[in-house]
C-alpha cells in the first residue's frame, strides 16, 4: 500500500480536489467482505441520487487512519479548494458519513463507513 | 597486438568517407561495411556497433543501407537489408540493437520499414533476455504516432508507429517469465503497443465522384501478443494487460462512431482475433485472472470484462462464457468441490480484513456477464437462448468433477461429490428455469443448492460476498 500525498486546497490536473494528505492507497480494494457490503450499498445510494443529475461517478477506496475518521468532516472543509462549495446531500446512510462539493459541472463526494477497524475507516471518493 | 574491433571502426569509417570530387558511398562500398559487421563474432559486433554510435558513424551506416541512389552508389536490396538486420539480432545486445533501430528510424529513406524489419528480426533471432532489453531500451521511442503517405488521388495513413510495431512483434515472441519481464519493460506504454499492433490503415481515394474512405485492420500481432502474455504465471500482470486489450477492442468496435462515413473492412475478423487473445488470457488461468480483475481497483467497475463478454456474445461464443463460468465454480481443472471453494477465506493484503475472493470473483463475473446480456439485445427470447447457451456450457465443466469412480478416472473425496451434486443442481434449475430473467437465471446458477432442503447449499457468508460484486458490477460496468 501506498500513503497518498499532497497539498491542501490545491487541484489535481483533471480539476478535482487533490486526494487529501496521508490515506492508505493500494492497486486492490482495501476492504474485506464486511465493509464492502456497507460500502457498496452505501455508493449505490449515492450513484442513483447523484448520476442522473451530474453523470457517471468514477471511484476509488482507500483507509483513513484511525485517528482522522471522527472529524474528517471538518478535515475536509478545511482543505477544500477555493471555489468549491459544500453540495447538500439529503441521504443518510446509516453506518457511513458523506459529504459533496462542487463547482461548476465537477463534483466530488466523501463517503466512509463510521464502523472503525484496525486497519482504518473505509472511505471512497466518487466524482464525476 | 591486434584490435578487431578498432580495426573495423576504422576500416567502416574509411569506407564512409565522402571527400573530394564525386567520392561517394557506392553499393560495393556499402556491401564492405555490412561485411565488415557481420564477420566479425557476437562480442566484437556489438562493441563496433557502440563505437559507431559514438562517433556517430552508425547513422551514416543505416544512411547508406536504405540509400536510394540509382547508379551503383544505392544501399543494399531488401534481400540483404533483413539478412544484415537478421545477423544483428542475433549478436547484439538490447542496447545495441535499440541504437541501431534509432539510426535506421533516422535514415533518410529509413523509417517504418526498416524499423520493424528489425523489430522482427530481433523477434525471430535474438536470445530472450536480449528481447527483454531491446523492449526496454526502445520504450523511449514508442508512441501513438502514424505514418502518413500520399500518392496520386489518394492518401494512406498507416496507424501504426514504427517502434511500437517493433517492440509489439518482439513482446509477441517472448514466453513464460520472459514474457513477463517483457511486458514489465514496456510498462504505460502497453497501450500504444496494442494500438500499433493492429496494424490499422486509413485510406482515401478521391475520384470524380468524390472521396471515398476506408480503414482495415490486421490483429495478428495482437492476437500474438495475448498469446504470450497468456504464458505467463503472473496472473495480477495478465489482468491488467487484459484491461489494455479490452480498451484497445474498443477502439476499433466504436471505430463507426468515432469516424463517420468510413467504408470498414475487415472489422469483424479483427475483433475475433482480438476476442481470441483476450480469451486467451483468461482461459490460461480463468480463476487467478478473475480474482485479480474482481479486485484490482482500475477494473472493479466490471467495464472491461463486460465489454470482453459482450464481444464474446456479439460472436456466439457462450460456450467459451460458459466454460469460464464452471471454472470459477469447480477450479481451473475441475477438481474442487465447490462449496468449500466459494467458502475459501483469505485476508486482504495490506489489511487484517477477510474476504471470500472466490465468491466475489463469480460475482462479478456472472455481474459482467449479465451487464453485458443487457447491453447487447433488450429482446427476452435472445436473453433467454444466451443465458441458456451459457449455463450449458458452465454445466459440462462442473460435471467433469469427477464422482467417486467417476468418468475421468479421478478419484475424489465425498464432500467433493456432494458439491459436485449441488452445483449441477442449482445449473440445471437455472436451464430449466426459462420464464425467469436473464439475471436471476445467471444468479441461481452459481451458487449451490443444497439437494436435501432445496436451499442454498453455501452460508450468508459466501451469498453476500458473492451478491455484493454482482450488485457492484451490475451498477457500474458499461460493456
Amino acid at each position: 500500500m501506498l500513503v497518498t500525498g499532497g497539498c491542501s486546497g490545491a487541484e489535481e490536473e483533471g480539476g478535482f480536489p487533490l486526494v487529501p494528505a496521508g490515506l492508505r492507497d493500494s492497486a486492490e480494494i482495501p476492504l474485506g467482505d464486511a465493509a464492502n457490503a456497507r460500502m457498496t450499498r452505501a455508493a449505490t445510494m449515492v450513484r442513483d441520487r447523484i448520476e442522473p443529475a451530474w453523470g457517471r461517478l468514477d471511484n476509488r477506496l482507500y483507509l483513513l487512519p484511525t485517528d482522522r475518521c471522527q472529524g474528517f468532516v471538518e478535515e475536509l472543509r478545511g482543505i477544500i479548494p477555493v471555489g468549491w462549495q459544500n453540495y447538500p446531500l439529503d441521504q443518510k446512510p446509516t453506518d457511513a458519513k458523506l459529504v459533496g462539493f462542487n463547482k461548476g459541472k465537477r463534483i466530488v463526494i466523501y463517503l466512509w463507513l463510521t464502523g472503525v477497524s484496525r486497519d482504518g475507516c473505509a472511505l471512497n471518493i466518487l466524482h464525476n | 597486438m591486434t584490435d578487431p574491433v578498432g580495426d573495423a571502426v576504422s576500416h567502416i569509417h574509411d569506407k564512409l568517407d565522402t571527400s573530394g570530387w564525386f567520392n561517394t558511398v557506392t553499393n560495393g562500398e556499402t556491401k564492405d561495411i555490412v561485411g565488415t559487421l557481420t564477420a566479425l563474432p557476437a562480442d566484437q559486433a556489438d562493441q563496433t556497433i557502440d563505437r559507431l554510435q559514438q562517433s556517430g558513424d552508425l547513422d551514416r551506416v543505416a544512411d547508406e543501407v536504405m540509400d536510394g541512389d540509382w547508379f551503383g552508389n544505392g544501399g543494399l536490396s531488401g534481400d540483404e537489408r533483413r539478412a544484415f538486420l537478421s545477423d544483428m539480432a542475433g549478436k547484439l545486445d538490447g542496447d545495441s540493437l535499440a541504437a541501431l533501430s534509432d539510426a535506421f528510424a533516422r535514415a533518410d529513406n529509413g523509417g517504418f520499414d526498416s524499423v520493424t524489419e528489425l523489430g522482427d528480426a530481433v523477434a525471430t533471432h535474438a536470445a530472450p533476455q536480449t528481447k527483454v532489453d531491446y523492449i526496454a531500451a526502445m520504450k523511449g521511442g514508442v508512441d501513438d504516432a502514424s505514418q502518413s503517405s500520399y500518392g496520386l488521388g489518394y492518401s494512406g495513413t498507416q496507424l501504426q508507429d514504427a517502434e511500437a510495431t517493433a517492440v509489439g512483434d518482439v513482446l509477441a515472441s517472448l514466453r513464460g517469465s520472459y514474457a513477463e519481464a517483457g511486458f514489465n519493460a514496456i510498462g504505460d506504454k502497453l497501450s500504444d503497443v496494442l494500438t500499433s499492433a493492429l496494424d490499422g490503415q486509413m485510406t482515401t481515394i478521391a475520384s470524380q465522384a468524390g472521396a471515398t474512405n476506408s480503414i482495415t485492420w490486421n490483429a495478428d500481432s495482437y492476437e500474438a501478443i495475448m498469446g504470450a502474455a497468456a504464458s505467463m504465471g503472473n496472473a495480477d500482470l495478465k489482468a491488467q494487460i487484459f484491461d489494455a486489450g479490452v480498451h484497445t477492442m474498443r477502439e476499433v468496435r466504436d471505430t463507426n462512431n468515432v469516424f463517420g462515413g468510413l467504408t470498414v473492412l475487415g472489422k469483424d475478423d479483427a475483433m475475433r482475433q482480438m476476442a481470441n487473445g483476450l480469451t486467451a488470457i483468461i482461459d490460461s488461468d480463468t480463476t487467478g485472472v478473475m480474482d485479480e480483475l474482481t479486485f484490482n481497483q482500475s477494473t472493479m467497475d466490471g467495464s472491461s470484462f463486460a465489454a470482453y463478454a459482450k464481444e464474446m456474445l456479439n460472436q456466439n461464443r457462450e460456450g467459451e462464457l460458459g466454460q469460464q463460468m464452471g471454472r470459477l465454480q469447480v477450479g481451473n481443472d475441475s477438481s474442487e468441490n465447490p462449496v468449500e471453494r466459494l467458502n475459501a477465506v483469505e485476508t486482504v493484503p495490506g489489511t487484517t480484513q477477510e474476504r471470500r475472493a472466490n465468491a466475489g470473483a463469480l460475482g462479478y463475473f456472472v455481474g459482467g456477464v449479465y451487464a453485458a446480456t443487457q447491453a447487447r439485445s433488450q429482446d427476452v427470447a435472445e436473453q433467454r437462448e444466451t443465458v441458456t447457451a451459457i449455463l450449458k456450457s458452465a454445466l459440462t465443466v462442473v460435471d467433469k468433477v469427477a464422482s467417486l469412480g467417476g468418468p475421468t478416472g479421478r478419484v475424489i473425496a465425498g464432500g467433493a461429490a456432494v458439491g459436485k451434486e449441488w452445483m449441477q443442481i442449482a445449473v440445471k434449475n437455472a436451464i430449466a428455469d426459462e420464464g425467469s430473467a436473464a439475471g436471476i437465471r445467471l444468479e441461481r446458477a452459481a451458487l449451490p443448492v443444497n439437494a436435501q432442503t432445496g436451499e442454498l447449499g453455501v452460508g450468508d457468508n459466501v451469498a453476500s460476498a458473492f451478491e455484493d460484486r454482482l450488485a457492484s458490477v451490475t451498477r457500474t460496468a458499461q460493456p
